[in-house]
């Protein structure tokens, strides 16, 4: 019974990691670490949903008979949601060349010009 | 091919064409750019209004993507009915934020003819800006939750871009990447809770869930809830979760700070709604105690806002702040409507919220553009530096005071009006509420009375001496949304009856929501 | 002083320049199947873009970038868009909805097959390759600039 919420359990225990990373530590790379960790928490609980006991990728192989198919609609789901991970990524890391260049460190504590 | 069939896809795509091929356009010139973009928001504009007009003439529109026909949403699998595509689902909520988000979109455009000519990079931006639009209009015409997160991608990564798009100041970079670690860890959350109901009810199209929600709800989805909550308030920038839209919105250029700061959080308010009275329903929620949660929240905001923006001396800053403060009364109206949902309180709570959600994109995209016109000519921010400016640039002028007393709340304009129902709706539900409001109202108004006699009123400054109005091309939008705010406040039930209350009855019509998809 | 622009050694280069050619048919490769193997535009495209990438970390940006390249590589990329713009125009043109599939089906598992989903794949794929390409590029346009920055100051530190 409990075999099946393993993939679950493990999501979630990776989706508050990387949402304890992004809280508690204050240099930027690790925080942008922390974000695409708690991307990848989804990602596999989002591929967990899909997959089943026995299923084989979900493609027109030609092949008859009885088959199981992995449900594909969960990895379309996964396969948009990594593009926009890579897409944020890419985003969020150039700017991070920029804050280097303004600040010269990576330290978030320091990086507070803006107030009021 | 008939237009007026797929004008609810033309909306989202026609934005989008103009992106990818303003790069091309670009190699004949920026003004050959500056008109592109001007022609393909325009056009987007000119399709919003038709596809309102569609859908007030014969109620929601359907429109199914790779179907052989715009209205089939579902596949019959032996006898088993169900929608499988994607599908655009406009009832008159999202026509009316379609029609609110291209206006202000077109008018930013038109402005940014000069206020980027200083500018390199100018067809990235360009780029970026249409991309922008075509996430919000993604985000309020789609009828699928998947499909929901990706347009709010698609614009949440633009608006990250354009917040730090002048790469050369230190402001504009840290705003942006502080705008962008929350922004994408409340995109997360919000991915998640479509996971989650996903995994519950195998369905994406907004229509099956709630449907299934109402014969079924399982407790996993209140997990949902609160995900979607906390992602959309932090995208609205209501107060716990605001204190990037304080950074992000002055750092960004002046017309992209008018769309953020005018539509952009504007989505978090629509999905909000959307998830509230459409996706989950008012019957299966407590919706006294979620009702509640929003209006201390809204409450909050409101104080929070108004309090710390009379301090500011930052124009944009402030600006930002008051955003924060009107944001909250939209938040108001939703949480009267949740309490009192389907009485005249909560009618008239739904009534203000959405008005003054058009009200304040109008009042706030003015406002910011009258910020970025002060910041082209002046080359300051700073209220302090400011004076005198009504002798010098005298229509400018007159558009910031207009605007700033109508968003705080003074007759005849149209921020009088939709707050007016607000302190109508909340006094029924609890008259200290109405007290709390309007308190709040008067930090806004002392705000911005602090910023007409400082900047407008009163000696002008030595260093100001050639100063005068914008060119035409930034100073038409400008005048066009005053006389917008003095024709709505003048002649409230203009709007009030032709496009807020229709979207007020599809919000409380959840079962036509329903039906227009599910046979 | 002169200083030797930033690039591997020897062996690196040359089995670089031997494997660009390969990956690149992969990449082509992936994208074309998508419709009938695992893979489609967006792997193959990162596949392809993997042969720029390999280039640069073994030639440096100063070996493999000119201005002109970039620029091409973004105009590709916006081409890319347009094309799956207009490939979902086609099922409006031919009367049912957009992105609808309307052209020829021909035998599932056949190469030539599935309407315009292979075609919307070879657009992603374009799409996708010189988007993450200019990605990494401009990226090691900073790589080279703290470059020469941290050069300079060493030379101003001897001095």
């Amino acid at each position: 019974m409990i075999e099946g919420y393993i993939p679950y359990i493990f999501a979630i225990s990776l989706f508050v990691l990387g949402l304890g990373t992004i809280v508690m530590k204050n240099n930027l790379i690790k925080i942008l670490i922390g974000l695409d960790i708690m991307e990848s928490a989804v990602h596999l609980f989002l591929i967990s949903l899909g997959y089943r006991t026995g299923g084989t990728a979900p493609i027109w192989t030609g092949i008859t008979g009885e088959k199981i198919f992995v449900l594909p609609i969960p990895q379309a789901l996964t396969l948009t949601a990594i593009v926009i991970g890579l897409a944020t990524l890419a985003m969020a890391l150039s700017i991070t060349v920029q804050v280097y260049r303004h600040y010269g460190t990576l330290d978030i504590r320091e990086i507070r010009r803006l107030r009021g | 091919m008939n237009i007026m069939e797929h004008i609810a896809i033309l909306v989202v795509i026609t934005p989008l064409f103009g992106a990818f091929s303003t790069p091309f356009v670009s190699l004949a010139g920026k003004k050959a750019a500056d008109i592109w973009v001007g022609i393909f928001s325009g056009l987007t504009f000119v399709f919003s209004i038709l596809l309102g007009l569609k859908v007030l003439r014969s109620g929601i529109v359907i429109y199914t993507l790779g179907a052989p026909e715009p209205a089939i949403a579902t596949v019959d699998y032996n006898g088993l009915i169900f929608p499988v595509r994607i599908l655009l689902e406009v009832d008159a909520l999202s026509a009316l934020l379609a029609l609110v988000i291209s206006l202000i979109g077109f008018f930013a455009a038109i402005y940014s003819w000069r206020y980027m000519e200083h500018d390199t990079g100018v067809e990235k931006f360009y780029t970026l800006f249409l991309l922008l639009l075509t996430g919000m209009l993604g985000i309020v015409l789609t009828g699928d939750i998947f499909n929901m997160y990706v347009f709010l991608e698609i614009m949440s990564i633009s608006a990250y871009a354009l917040v730090a798009f002048r790469k050369e100041t230190f402001e504009a970079v840290e705003a942006g990447i502080k705008y962008l670690v929350v922004g994408s860890a409340a995109s997360t959350l919000i991915l998640l809770a479509v996971a989650i109901l996903y995994g519950v009810y195998g369905s994406l199209t907004i229509a099956q869930i709630a449907h299934l929600i109402e014969v079924s709800p399982s407790p996993l989805i209140w997990g949902a809830l609160a995900l979607y909550l906390t992602g959309f308030i932090l995208k609205a920038g209501i107060v716990p979760l605001h204190m990037w839209l304080i950074d992000a919105h002055p750092a960004a250029p002046s017309s992209i700070s008018a769309l953020l700061s005018g539509v952009v959080i504007k989505t978090g308010a629509y999905a909000i709604i959307r998830i509230f009275f459409t996706l989950y329903g008012v019957e299966v929620m407590n919706r006294a105690l979620i009702g509640w949660i929003i209006v201390v929240i809204a409450v909050i905001t409101m104080f929070v806002g108004g309090s710390l923006g009379l301090i500011q001396q930052d124009l944009k800053r402030l600006l930002a702040y008051s955003s924060v403060a009107q944001m909250g009364y939209i938040a108001l109206g939703i949480g009267v409507a949740l309490i009192a949902f389907n009485t005249t309180a909560g009618d008239a709570g739904l009534v203000g919220a959405l008005f003054h959600l058009l009200n304040h994109a109008i009042m706030k995209g003015m406002l910011f553009l009258i910020a970025g016109v002060i910041l082209h000519q002046l080359g300051t921010r700073n209220i302090n530096e400011m004076g005198g400016l009504i002798k010098k640039m005298p229509i400018t002028s007159a558009c910031f005071i207009i605007g700033g007393l109508a968003i705080a709340g003074v007759p005849p304009f149209n921020g009088f009006v939709s707050k007016l129902i607000l302190y109508e709706a909340s006094a029924m539900i609890s008259p200290a509420l109405a007290v709390i409001a309007i308190i709040s109202s008067a930090l806004t108004l002392g705000m911005y009375l602090r910023v007409i006699q400082t900047a407008f009123l009163g000696r002008a400054p030595e260093t100001l001496k050639d100063i005068r109005d914008p060119p035409a091309s930034m100073l038409i939008p400008i005048v066009i949304l005053a006389i917008l705010i003095v024709i709505f406040g003048i002649l409230p039930s203009l709007p009030v009856d032709s496009i807020i209350t229709p979207a007020v009855e599809a919000v409380k019509n959840q079962a036509s929501y329903l039906s227009a998809v599910l046979p | 002083m002169s200083e030797k622009p930033y690039e591997l050694s020897v062996i690196v280069r040359t089995v670089a320049r031997l494997l660009f050619g390969l990956i690149l048919i992969f990449g082509f490769y992936v994208i074309v199947h998508g419709h009938i193997t695992p893979g489609g535009g967006f792997q193959g495209g990162v596949v392809t873009a993997l042969a720029v990438i390999m280039l640069l970390a073994a030639y440096g940006y100063e070996g493999v970038v000119t201005e002109v390249r970039e620029k091409i590589l973004e105009r590709f990329e916006s081409l890319g868009a347009i094309m799956f713009w207009t490939l979902g125009l086609v099922g409006v043109i031919a009367t049912a909805t957009y992105f609808a599939d309307v052209l020829y089906k021909g035998t599932p598992g056949e190469l030539i097959s599935a309407g315009t989903i292979p075609l919307m794949n070879i657009a992603v794929g374009m799409k996708v390759a010189s988007g993450v390409a200019v990605l990494v590029i401009i990226m090691s346009i900073g790589m080279y600039y703290s470059r020469k920055y941290q050069k300079a100051e060493k030379e101003g530190a001897e001095e």
